[in-house]
């Protein structure tokens, strides 16, 4: 059973179970009082309500007002802000920005995590290690990653120039416009060693004898790849680019961490939204800088919003997509196929 | 006692708790002050570093004064959340010359006239003229009633210089007694630049540009004889002749690429860079003499000491103006709930052996005249900066923000503008048209504000 049928609710689950569900374990259930049962459930009820319910009606209030963060002297603007913010060139361009680094960011990062698990899937000495190896980056906090990025990308005393020179190319300014945005691109894809482990625990769930029988049958290895690992890595794809597609959108940290330093010793050291390079200036850069450069929460609320809205479309067009290419050993009535 | 569980059963309970808990938290939020008990009350201070500066000697506060006292690091998004609720900071960070105005308009902050009338420590005929930063009549900056005390403050645009980078370009050093001029600084940061197979081994000139730009701005500007902000600090006029010769310097610094500018960003703040012998001139206040004999200028620190020139900022016009941009300080927000504790803490810390100890090391100039003389004096190099510093404080002028606009807006409407620019994506023209569009709706929004 896959990752993503496992979590289908009563109608995906196999027939047995289902049968079970409606019969005997009913009654099983009556002998427990129903106030045990909110007590076990009223944790997540309570954490969902305060730290996801009442944030996002709040920040949907929020983006019907004026309000600076921290004025008492705000008022209603009605949709002042969605209507301003279809004619701001910056939303525009900062959510086109978003849409390419997604474009490049979420097929490179499945493409390469399903190459390092189908590579490291072979019978190969230390193959452990090289697991390790692979895996450490995801792990490692993003925030010293993207300073390590600094440290290596910088023009003057980076290591990557510092390589090049010795090939006589002359140095980069790679965190400037536009290299800065290949950076961007490079930091989102170490981390695809996570994607990696994902992807190897579903190699090693597709069973022995339908390689061994394609093979038998005259497949080659693509063939195999390609009309059986595919197929059977699919629900795996399609978890995998629901996830990357969301995080890729709302990606704020990296291009923050990736801009030139502010005053660090006179100025605070604060992350300003106004030194990330133009290639870098994602959608959520902009509302950062909405928010915390120019105090305007209300607009920096409707801009969320609207980033809501894009990517839940997205995600139901998405998951509307996986029934023409998502492969089920159990089909969605709950029988086997 | 059985009872089945319904859909409807469960999601009307579920939103009771949830309710319920909603409920109790923001009247927690709305009722708790979190200060401690009114015996030993707990002192909130929100304020970079002042843990590691201050030390043990905490410890002798809260002794003396029976309470708690709580460092954090200055967080302004904590900071609005506390405000809103009621329940700020006992004592804020802030970088005064800029933010104060602002903050006072808005009625967040508290009037510290009483206490310092009442204070002993902080006496009015000590006070050096740039306290007058933290000063508001209702209408500018610099008069009327005192609303926090600064650190500790410099002119920010004066420069430090490395002698020895000079001597290998065969330049002669800067004036000590007179100022710059503009231009001439900027053609010696070309003459002084380094670069080599693409990389820059020495930038020529840095006046740290993302750095209180608008004050750089305003004192560019004033020293021509003309003004950014009008009289009754309502509008930024950046067409002005002399606003765009400002900016125009600027744009010409930056296409220059002979500092730390947008088209050659750094990893790190300024500081280090100088102290590697990087930087030959960086436009900072006194406080950045400690930085180059510190720690982190490592074993050259001494050296390049002694060979780091201190010199008056630099003119663009005949009007002399040398200002003190930041003075970045202490405030009291109104609802602050343990406002005397706060005022005695702003006492021992700007006023006691903290005060004494920090101004040794020569973390910038003391607000309280009598602290002058623990500036380090022991060195020659000490000795010259000290004398070129005391020489220059006659000079020092107190610039006036405006009230409505917030500095953090200013400064990203000015920095994105004149950076795209720079970047040759737009011409001059057009990026003040649209910084001057950006002002007035900064303005507006702070006119709102402040009600």
């Amino acid at each position: 059973m896959s990752l993503l049928t496992s979590t289908r609710g009563r109608r995906g689950l196999p027939a047995a179970a289902a049968a079970a569900a409606a019969g005997p374990p009913r009654r099983r259930w009556r002998r427990y009082p129903a106030w045990k049962f909110y007590a076990f459930v009223s944790p997540w009820v309570i954490g969902c309500t305060l730290l996801t319910a009442v944030p996002i009606v709040y920040a949907l209030g929020l983006s019907f007002t004026d309000y600076d963060g921290m004025s008492s002297n705000w008022s209603w603007v009605g949709f002042a802000n969605y209507t301003a913010a279809f004619h701001d060139d910056t939303m525009w361009s900062s959510l086109l920005q978003t849409g390419l680094y997604a474009l490049l960011v979420v097929p490179l990062s499945l493409a390469g995590g399903l190459g390092l698990a189908v590579l490291l899937n072979q019978r190969l000495r230390a193959v452990g290690v090289l697991r390790t190896i692979f895996y450490l980056p995801s792990i490692v906090p993003v925030v010293a990653t993207a300073l390590m990025f600094k440290l290596i990308f910088d023009r003057d005393t980076g290591l990557v120039n510092g390589v090049l020179g010795w090939f006589g190319i002359p140095a980069t300014a790679w965190l400037n416009d536009p290299t800065s945005f290949l950076v961007l691109v490079l930091l989102a894809l170490w981390g695809m060693g996570g994607g990696m482990v994902i992807f190897l625990a579903g190699l090693q769930g597709i069973p022995a004898e339908l390689m061994e029988s394609a093979s038998v049958d005259g497949a080659g290895a693509l063939r195999r790849f390609w009309h059986i690992t595919l197929p059977m890595l699919s629900p795996m794809i399609f978890f995998q680019l629901v996830l990357t597609l969301i995080t890729t959108l709302q990606a704020l940290s990296q291009p923050l961490l990736l801009a030139p330093s502010s005053n660090g010793g006179a100025g605070g050291g604060v992350t300003d939204a106004t030194h990330v390079q133009q290639g870098d200036y994602l959608y959520m850069v902009n509302v950062y800088a909405q928010f915390f450069n120019y105090q305007k929460y209300g607009y920096g609320a409707a801009l969320l919003w609207i980033l809501f809205v894009v990517i839940l479309a997205i995600t139901v067009l998405v998951l509307r997509s996986g029934s023409f290419w998502v492969y089920y050993e159990v089909d969605q009535d709950g029988g086997e196929e | 006692m059985s009872k089945n569980i319904s859909r409807r059963g469960f999601l009307g309970t579920s939103a009771v708790i949830g309710a319920g808990v909603v409920g109790a938290g923001t009247l927690t939020a709305c009722g708790g002050s979190g200060s401690g008990s009114s015996s030993h009350p707990t002192l909130h201070v929100m304020y970079d570093s002042l843990d590691s500066e201050l030390g043990s000697s905490i410890k002798e506060f809260e002794a003396k004064n029976d309470c708690t006292v709580v460092i954090s690091k200055f967080d302004q998004l904590k900071l609005n959340s506390s405000i809103v609720a009621g329940n700020p900071p006992d004592l804020v960070r802030c970088v005064g010359a800029s933010e104060i105005p602002n903050l006072i308009a808005r009625g967040l902050a508290e009037n510290l006239d009483p206490y310092f009338a009442k204070s002993t420590v902080f006496k009015a005929s000590d006070f050096d003229p740039v306290v007058d930063i933290y000063r508001y009549d209702g209408k500018q900056q610099g008069k009327g009633s005192l609303y926090g005390f600064p650190s500790d403050y410099g002119q920010d645009a004066m420069l430090w210089y490395n002698k020895e980078l000079f001597d290998k370009a065969k330049i002669s050093y800067l004036s000590e007694t007179e100022p710059t001029d503009y231009d001439e600084l900027l053609d010696l940061g070309k003459r002084l630049t380094v670069r080599k197979n693409g990389k820059v081994q020495v930038y020529g000139l840095d006046p740290v540009w993302n750095f209180v730009n608008q004050a750089h701005l305003m004192q560019m500007i004033e020293q021509q004889g003309g003004a950014l902000w009008n009289d009754d600090f309502t509008k930024a006029d950046f067409t002005t002749p002399e606003a765009r010769r400002a900016l125009q310097w600027y744009v010409d610094w930056g296409k220059a690429r002979v500092g730390t500018g947008p088209l050659d960003p750094v990893t790190d703040w300024q500081g280090p860079i100088y102290d590697a012998g990087r930087i030959a001139i960086i436009s900072y206040g006194y406080w950045f003499g400690a930085e180059i004999a510190g720690a982190d200028a490592g074993a050259n620190a001494a050296k390049l000491a002694a060979n780091s020139g201190f010199v008056p900022a630099p003119q663009m016009g005949k009007t002399r103006v040398d200002a003190c941009m930041t003075g970045t300080g202490a405030w009291i927000p109104k609802k602050a709930a343990n406002k005397e504790l706060a005022f005695k803490f702003l006492e021992f810390w700007r006023g006691g052996a903290p005060a004494a100890k920090h101004f040794k090391a020569g973390g910038g100039l003391p607000a309280l005249k009598h602290f002058r003389s623990d500036l380090p004096q022991s060195t020659a190099a000490e000795k010259d900066h000290y004398k070129v510093q005391m020489d220059n404080t006659k000079h020092l002028t107190i610039l006036r923000f405006s009230p409505y606009a917030s500095y953090s807006a200013v400064e990203s409407a000015i920095t994105t503008n004149v950076e795209s620019v720079i970047k040759g994506k737009s011409s001059l023209d057009s990026a003040i048209r649209t910084l001057q569009s950006a002002m007035t709706d900064i303005v507006t929004q702070g006119r709102k504000q402040v009600g």
